[in-house]
């Protein structure tokens, strides 16, 4: 099985199935772009992921590399059940801030599973809290007066144009 | 040391991305992710009350979700356009998974689900569906309010206080301020003393949503007892068309536009100028447009008189006017738009319905038709401008044919035989009892068949429902009245081998094709009495909706209906003797992946964009889109009639509805699953 070499911002060589890395898109075309496939010593440097980040992608992508393509055909879908399946939950079990810095590696090596997993997770952190909560649960600062925040209040988005 | 700083650099989260190696993660912070990825995120929220609150955390992230809510819009439209949808559905099934999910839920306190039902009354009000009486499976109406939550996909239903409505269906219910305003509607007739008409009301009920509480109210003049009526709210008054009406003890449609000052209640109707306005009719989907335009598009004005017209009603001056509008594109056009729900979504106009224009081929790579004597899939023919229905091809077609064995009185025959023997005999009885029949032998078979047939259609249904994924809790309480007349132990054996043993390993058309056994037999019954409705070939013909067509002479109409059927056969004749019978050995075979279900909602769509400009470069009028596979997408749902449908946000929801082929059942197939037509995409 041919392999890669990618290289973490922290300069840790990750030898890789060059089938896993190719999950990454962005992997998949500096490849075939740059014509490195054929080239057994080829480097690929990843300049924006860190080591602890890209270990944790590619154990998400080893364990995913069989998955089928997801089927557009689908008959009849269940409207909003949560599809994440244990082993993705246990894998994202980790603090928020490895999860935020996995959304930023999953959207620049533009892994779609991986984006699509995350952002769900960090989703459903939201999903049922006020407004209050979320901030508290994020570390946000409230930047609305009283007076703007009554006002979005009353503003209802979906209807606006009328 | 380093850990020091980077807590003291909190609030710039600029800096920690830069260098995130090995640094405690607890310094990130959620808004380093870039705006599309937050957006990204909200994509998956319930596009309600979460995403509300979502707009509140902060500046940065009110303007992402207005971004976003632009964009789903936006979506919504274009998939409209170009047919790029798909169905969901919420049925007791989700809900049961939905309710798992939530550790928090008191266990041992199910969810409570809402009974099926057609013909309700559904508004949309906040972040929740409201849902009123309508008909039940068993010839009854509801006077229950049901609330959906949308955000946490929920129903419930509020417990209410006040001067409760009346039972009812097909009653107008809007939302105004934080009231729901109910008026009018229908329910069945009581049994005692017979042969009384349906009943109609002239009931205005406010439902004050704050403290759950009914309020009648009355005043004088107040519109006649009326249902199938259409209600739109322009700012502080329901404009009421059109229904159901007795007036001066007689049963009309009606053309009337009544008014309902909903701050003073008081009704009154407007004055107009000239004499044009649309025919008499009930069904019709009525659409606000602005604060004084409102669109009334469809109906029906009784048997045979089906429209597919279009009016603006011009509310601006004091006399108001009707305006016939022009429909562009017809053919791709509703065509019964009166017991198929529609709503408006910004420029557009949506209609879910059957598609008249599904081509024959299809039907038979559909492999699920049979010969039926009379088919009762287009029984509502009768009303409409539907094609007859053709049943000659499936008569003639050897591979689809079931096999009539000789009458062996007395045996337990698989179902479709016993069943098929039984159209026979309807026949022979039709023919005027020509062809005598041991009596005692036969009447027992018939019986079973009878019974078998209940169970099966019950099972079926549930059945379909389980492996087909077709979308519908039905509710059906089938086989009750048989179980009067023979031991329920006689049935079950019968049933059960035609269940397991479906025809060629194809469980798919095997079922579908006992379904429409079991659906269209009914009809050929001599055995069980007929109520006085069912000698009308349409149930919503009887009572509450029956009202003599009067211009069009019934020998006209005959005379056209035999033109259309030669036509008809005569094209079928043509095209097989063009392409030899080789379609049959394939149809039983697997489906193929790419096949397309005829008996789903279509969905049509509407382009009223010009109407809602003011400077008219063209004429306004209305649109069809140019459909694609027949308006029919991924998921749709099973056809039914008198269901609801409203616009969510992003999306649009459909509600319950009966098969309509039940309707002359002694019990409907209702549905109580909700569904939803949005742009694919995945929502937590």
């Amino acid at each position: 099985m041919p392999t890669i070499k990618l290289q973490s911002s922290d300069e840790e060589i990750f030898d890789t199935d060059i089938q896993i890395a190719k999950c990454s898109g962005t992997i998949r075309t500096m490849l075939e772009d740059c014509g490195m496939e054929e080239d057994e010593n080829a480097i690929v440097p990843l300049p924006n992921v860190n080591s602890t980040i890209l270990r944790k992608v590619l154990t998400w992508a080893n364990y995913h590399k069989d998955d089928p393509q997801p089927t557009e055909d689908d008959e009849s879908k269940e409207k909003r059940t949560d599809d994440i399946t244990s082993w993705d939950a246990d894998f994202l079990k980790v603090d928020q801030g490895t999860l935020f810095e996995l959304i930023l590696a999953a959207n620049y090596l533009d892994i779609k599973g991986l984006l699509e997993l995350t952002c769900k997770t960090v989703a459903n952190m939201i999903k049922g809290k006020t407004p209050e909560d979320i901030r508290k649960t994020f570390n946000i600062k409230k930047d609305f007066t009283p007076a703007e925040e009554e006002q979005v209040r009353k503003e209802n988005e979906w209807c606006e144009e009328k | 040391m380093a850990t020091c700083n980077r807590n003291l650099n909190e609030n710039s989260p600029n800096t920690t991305v830069c260098s995130p190696s090995k640094c405690p993660s607890t310094t990130i912070n959620l808004n380093v992710l870039p705006d599309e990825i937050l957006e990204f995120i909200f994509t998956f929220l319930p596009p309600y009350g979460d995403l509300e609150h979502c707009s509140l955390v902060c500046k940065r992230w009110q303007s992402i979700v207005k971004n976003f809510v632009r964009r789903s819009q936006l979506n919504l439209e274009k998939g409209l356009a170009d047919f790029r949808l798909r169905w969901e559905v919420f049925s007791q099934q989700t809900a049961a998974a939905v309710e798992a999910n939530i550790p928090s839920l008191p266990t041992g306190m199910p969810m409570p689900i809402i009974a099926g039902r057609f013909a309700h009354s559904a508004v949309r009000h906040g972040n929740s569906m409201f849902v009123f009486g309508g008909g039940s499976s068993s010839d009854t109406t509801f006077n229950d309010l049901w609330r959906f939550d949308l955000t946490h996909m929920r129903w419930s239903r509020p417990l209410a206080t006040g001067t409760y409505p009346s039972p009812k269906g097909s009653a107008s219910m809007v939302a105004w301020r934080d009231k729901l305003v109910l008026f009018g509607g229908w329910r069945y007739p009581s049994l005692h003393p017979p042969y009384q008409p349906w009943c109609l009301f002239d009931e205005l009920h406010y439902y004050d949503l704050a403290k759950d509480r009914w309020l009648a109210r009355s005043s004088m003049p107040c519109p006649p007892p009326m249902a199938g009526h259409s209600a739109t709210v322009h700012a502080n008054r329901m404009i009421v068309f059109g229904g159901y009406q007795i007036k001066d003890d007689v049963n009309v449609n009606s053309n009337d536009t009544w008014v309902l000052d909903l701050e003073e209640q008081r009704w009154w109707q407007p004055l107009f100028v000239g004499n044009t306005r649309p025919a008499p009719r009930y069904g019709q989907i009525q659409v606000e447009l602005d604060k004084h335009h409102l669109l009334v598009v469809g109906g029906c004005g009784g048997a045979n008189r089906v429209y597919t017209d279009a009016w603006l009603l011009d509310m601006t001056r004091d006399a108001w006017s009707w305006k016939q509008l022009s429909v562009r594109n017809k053919n791709f056009g509703a065509v019964h738009m009166w017991c198929n729900p529609g709503c408006r979504v910004n420029n557009y106009l949506v209609v879910v319905g059957p598609s008249p224009k599904i081509p024959l081929d299809f039907q038979i790579m559909k492999q699920s038709r049979v010969p039926v004597v009379g088919g009762s899939a287009l029984r509502f023919a009768g009303l409409g401008q539907a094609p007859p229905p053709p049943p000659p091809l499936y008569q003639q077609q050897p591979g689809h044919r079931v096999q009539v064995p000789d009458r062996r009185p007395g045996v337990v025959l698989p179902e479709q035989q016993l069943q098929r023997q039984h159209q026979q005999r309807a026949n022979n009885v039709r023919l005027g009892g020509a062809a005598a029949l041991a009596p005692q032998e036969q009447y027992l078979a018939n019986r079973r068949a009878i019974l078998n047939q209940h169970m099966q259609q019950a099972q079926q249904f549930m059945h379909n429902n389980n492996v087909n994924n077709n979308n519908n809790n039905y509710q059906p309480r089938s086989g009750r009245l048989s179980d009067l007349h023979a031991p329920p132990g006689a049935a079950a054996p019968a049933a059960a081998p035609s269940l397991s043993a479906p025809l060629d390993g194809d469980a798919d058309a095997a079922q579908r094709l006992q379904r429409n056994l079991a659906l269209r037999c009914r009809d050929n019954e001599p055995l069980l009495p007929k109520r006085f409705d069912e000698h009308y070939e349409d149930p919503f013909r009887m009572a509450a909706f029956n009202v003599p067509g009067r211009s069009r002479s019934a020998s006209r109409d005959h005379s056209e209906r035999i033109r259309r059927m030669e036509e008809k056969m005569n094209a079928i004749r043509n095209s097989r003797r063009s392409a030899p019978a080789h379609v049959e050995p394939q149809a039983l075979r697997a489906p193929s992946p790419k096949r397309l279900r005829c008996n789903v909602q279509s969905l049509f769509v509407c382009d009223i964009s010009s109407l809602l400009q003011n400077d008219n470069g063209c004429e306004p009028g209305l649109d069809w889109v140019e459909y694609k596979n027949f308006g029919v997408l991924n998921g749709a749902p099973d056809r039914l009639i008198l269901s609801s449908l409203i616009a969510g946000n992003g999306e649009l929801i459909l509600f319950g509805g009966v098969h309509k082929e039940t309707l002359t059942d002694i019990t409907h197939h209702v549905s109580n699953s909700i569904h939803f037509l949005s742009v694919p995409r995945d929502i937590i």
